[in-house]
């Protein structure tokens, strides 16, 4: 009996022992015909059962009434008995109508209960729980639920006593979406839901939070992975509503667009966050608001990805990013969200630029002929891809001269004299100075070359905003490194030019002596660059047995060649001077060149002029044969003698020559017959022809130039040298 | 213009000997190019012929890389024979005095006394 039960039984018991009271009191016999009151009211408050139990007590009452008013038998106790039955099928007709009420009402609370479910997160395996609780044992004894279809079913939960006769059991279909999701086994209770028809309608209910509970679970953990993911993404994504308010971010987003936190972030204005930075195009153009991606394509406008540059203006980190968005649409293709996909490419675009900086740096400077306009160049190319002032210094004396100035369009003004210039210099260490009331930041490196700090560069940021960082810091040290080298080599390009011109003049006489008898002519053309030193050499000197010409040629070029020069060219003059016999001067000069040992090998052609009388003694070593030219026409003179430094011992006979007055005698080396031109090589052949209507010295060597110039033209491959001399 | 612009070098083995075979001009630029070819095949104990038949032009750096060899071949007890190139070729040979002093043949295969 519940609770209500006993409640109802409880007041019809009162009820109708305060009318038995009265009966007492009163003696008056009519008052027993009330007594089924008391059922009635038992009835109405507790359903059946206590009306029931109360109307037999009032029919034992009524009847048993007779005798204390001891009025058996007669008409009024029939009449009496008759009301208190009458009554009595009253309650109990009230009861059972209270009875079907409260069944409804407990349905209605059961349907309510399972409308509920699932509670909002709970897992299917939860809600099927609270299904059975709520069943067992209030409306079942026995409640289970399976899933799947009827043969493969699997038990989710159970609760109650399970029938031993199964036919005792109700199974009821779950249906949900019209698909089967598994049964819902009963046993009725004292409360029982056994109607088929509401047993149809509660496991549709439960089948529906079933459905729901399997959704949302679903729902709730791919919500979970879609985050997990977003929040790992190494790129920053935000997701916009259609007012263009951020309603999702990741950390990732927050973080480069410049916010403390996730909420801090989705907190911010859209326009604000904008504010926060400066933005510019890879062109260097302000950022359009319009151009935004997320603000197109929540305009409906398709759009580009769209690459940014921007200066926080709170820390003037420089970054850059690209922004891809994409709608979300309705089933109906409105736009009702926009993804954005930020990612941050500062690091590729710094190195990007970093790399097309220095390799134009290094074109500029490797095509350097004037190293100041190079070096200028090189700053123009630093502002505003690095900096926004770019200043380049060498040193002049002890202080830092400025060689090279950029300072793009709207000129900063950079206080020189406030950056530590002479500090990097002396010290070789870059320094990064912060911001100051003039600048936002400055760097100062130094431009060093393997063995020196040749120099300062100085860059510093203003107007952009943008503060220089450690990156920039490498990228100035190995700009400096390049200028370094650039400048180095155009001073030691210099310095050799000087050593170079110098020691070609020390290997040539500076102006040709006066012989008396003789006049001479010569031309000395260097092949190639003007730092390197030749191989030929001629001289005109006096021995004790007369005047001596000289052409030689040492095999090779540069350095080494020129010392040889210097020692063939001494070594004759001084054996010349010392013993008056040229042949003797060759055979000292092939001994030391011997003596060398690495194969130094030099051609000599010498002429022993004797003063006054009318012949001259030639004397060859390797060398292209001397020429006369006499009366129009040109011919080899002297005798071939070995090259000197070839071999331990040689013999190289005079020549003796008659000679005319006028007569031209021509040495030259074999660049003259080697040049290189359209038609192959100048050669002997066109040297005699060139040559043979000399009229004199000065002549002859003009008619080789002219000849030379005609035929080869451009840049040769090996010095040139001629000197002639005629007897007057 | 450095060098002729068709040069190149070519070696064969015949036996023990090492045949090199130079084409074009040799000069400055080109001199080094025979160097290394000869540096990479000359083996050890093995003879050599230089062969200058297709030898258009030689200036004196030739000449000396010739004497190089020459030197080289003599210190090493072996053969060394230059077939004879054109006239140009032969010409440098002469006017450097030497011609006699250099063991010149007409035919790689001609041995020498």
């Amino acid at each position: 009996m519940t609770q209500e039960e006993r409640r109802a039984l409880a007041y019809g018991l009162v009820m109708t022992a305060g009318f038995v009271a009265l009966d007492l009191a009163l003696g008056n016999a009519a008052i027993s015909g009330s007594y089924a009151l008391g059922a009635v009211v038992a009835g109405v408050v507790g359903g059946f059962r206590p009306a029931a139990l109360v109307g037999v007590i009032v029919l034992v009452l009524a009847v048993a009434s007779g005798a204390w008013n001891a009025v058996f038998g007669d008409s009024g106790y029939w009449a009496r008995l008759f009301v208190a039955a009458a009554g009595t099928l009253l309650a109990l007709g009230a009861g059972r109508l209270h009875d079907q009420v409260a069944a409804q009402l407990r349905r209605q609370q059961l349907l309510a209960a399972v409308a509920d479910l699932p509670e909002p997160g709970a897992t299917l395996e939860g809600t099927v729980a609270s299904v059975v609780d709520l069943l067992v044992p209030r409306y079942a004894r026995f409640a289970a639920i399976d899933a799947g279809l009827a043969g493969e079913q699997v038990r989710l939960a159970a609760r109650g006593t399970q029938p031993v006769d199964p036919a005792t059991a109700t199974e009821t279909r779950l249906r949900a979406r019209g698909r089967d999701i598994g049964a819902l086994t009963t046993t009725v209770g004292r409360d029982g839901i056994g109607d088929p028809e509401f047993l149809r309608v509660l496991s549709g209910r439960i089948a529906l939070a079933l459905d729901n509970a399997g959704l949302s679970q679903q729902l709730v953990t791919v919500e979970q992975r879609l985050q997990a993911i977003l929040e790992n993404l190494g790129e920053a994504v935000t997701v916009q509503d259609r007012t263009g308010r951020l309603v999702f971010a990741n950390h990732a987003a927050a973080e480069l667009l410049g916010a403390e936190s996730v909420e801090e972030l989705l907190a911010t204005p859209p326009a604000e966050l904008v504010e926060r930075f400066v933005s510019v195009t890879p062109d260097g153009r302000p950022l359009d608001p319009q151009a935004l991606p997320g603000r197109a394509v929540l305009e409906g406008r398709s759009v580009e990805p769209l690459t940014l540059r921007t200066i926080n203006k709170l820390t003037g980190e420089e970054r850059w990013r690209i922004t891809k968005s994409t709608p979300v649409r309705s089933p109906s293709g409105d736009v009702l969200l926009a993804v954005n996909v930020i990612e941050d490419i500062t690091e590729t675009k710094r190195a990007e630029l970093a790399q097309r900086l220095l390799a134009d740096a290094g074109a500029a400077l490797a095509s350097a002929v004037d190293f100041e306009q190079t070096l200028q160049h090189v700053a123009d190319l630093a502002v505003p891809a690095v900096a926004d002032w770019c200043a380049i210094y060498t040193p002049s004396g002890t202080l830092l001269e400025r060689v090279a100035l950029a300072d793009g369009a709207a000129p900063p003004a950079i206080a020189e004299d406030a950056l530590p210039l002479l500090d990097v210099l002396r010290g070789g260490k870059p320094e990064l100075l912060s911001a100051r009331d003039w600048l936002e930041s400055a760097l100062v490196a130094p431009m060093t070359t393997a063995e020196r700090v040749v120099g300062v560069l100085a860059l510093a940021t203003t107007t952009s905003g943008r503060r220089l960082s450690d990156a920039d810091v490498d990228l100035a040290l190995e700009l400096g490194r390049r200028c370094a080298t650039a400048i180095e080599n155009a001073r030691l390009y210099n310095q050799l030019e000087h050593v170079a011109t110098t020691l070609q003049h020390s290997l040539l006489p500076p102006r040709l002596p006066d012989v008396p008898g003789w006049s001479f002519g010569s031309l000395y053309m260097p092949a190639g660059e003007e730092t390197d030193v030749g191989g030929d050499f001629y001289d005109v000197f006096q021995t004790a047995a007369g005047w001596t010409a000289v052409m030689g040629d040492v095999v090779g070029r540069g350095p080494a060649a020129a010392s040889l020069t210097a020692m063939g060219r001494y070594t004759l003059r001084t054996a010349g001077a010392l013993v008056g016999a040229p042949t003797l001067g060759l055979a000292r000069l092939n001994e030391n060149l011997r003596e060398r040992g690495d194969l130094a090998l030099c051609t000599v052609a010498l002429v022993q002029l004797k003063e006054g009388g009318h012949e001259a003694n030639l004397v060859c070593a390797g060398h292209p044969l001397p020429l006369l030219v006499r009366g129009g026409s040109a011919h080899q003179v002297g005798r071939i003698g070995p090259l000197l430094g070839a071999f331990e011992h040689g013999h190289w006979p005079p020549a003796q020559l008659e000679l005319l007055p006028g007569d031209v005698i021509v040495l030259y080396t074999d660049g003259v017959i080697d040049a290189r031109g359209a038609d192959g090589r100048f050669g002997e052949e066109r040297l005699q022809e060139a040559v043979a209507p000399a009229e004199s010295a000065r002549d002859a060597v003009d008619r080789i130039r002219r000849a030379l110039a005609e035929f080869a033209g451009g840049e040769q491959d090996d010095d040139t040298a001629v000197l002639a001399m005629q007897k007057l | 213009m450095a060098g002729g612009p068709d040069f190149d070098i070519t070696t064969e083995r015949s036996g023990a000997i090492l045949i090199v075979i130079p084409r074009g001009e040799i000069d400055l630029a080109t001199v080094d190019r025979i160097r290394a070819a000869v540096d990479r095949e000359w083996q050890e104990g093995e003879d050599i012929v230089l062969d200058l038949r297709a030898v258009g032009f030689m200036d004196t750096s030739g000449l000396r890389y010739v004497l190089e060899l020459n030197d080289r071949a003599s210190r090493g007890a072996l053969e060394l024979r230059i077939v004879r190139g054109p006239r140009a070729v032969q010409r440098v040979f002469e006017v450097s005095g030497l011609e006699p002093r250099l063991p010149f043949v007409d035919d790689p295969a001609q041995r020498l006394e």
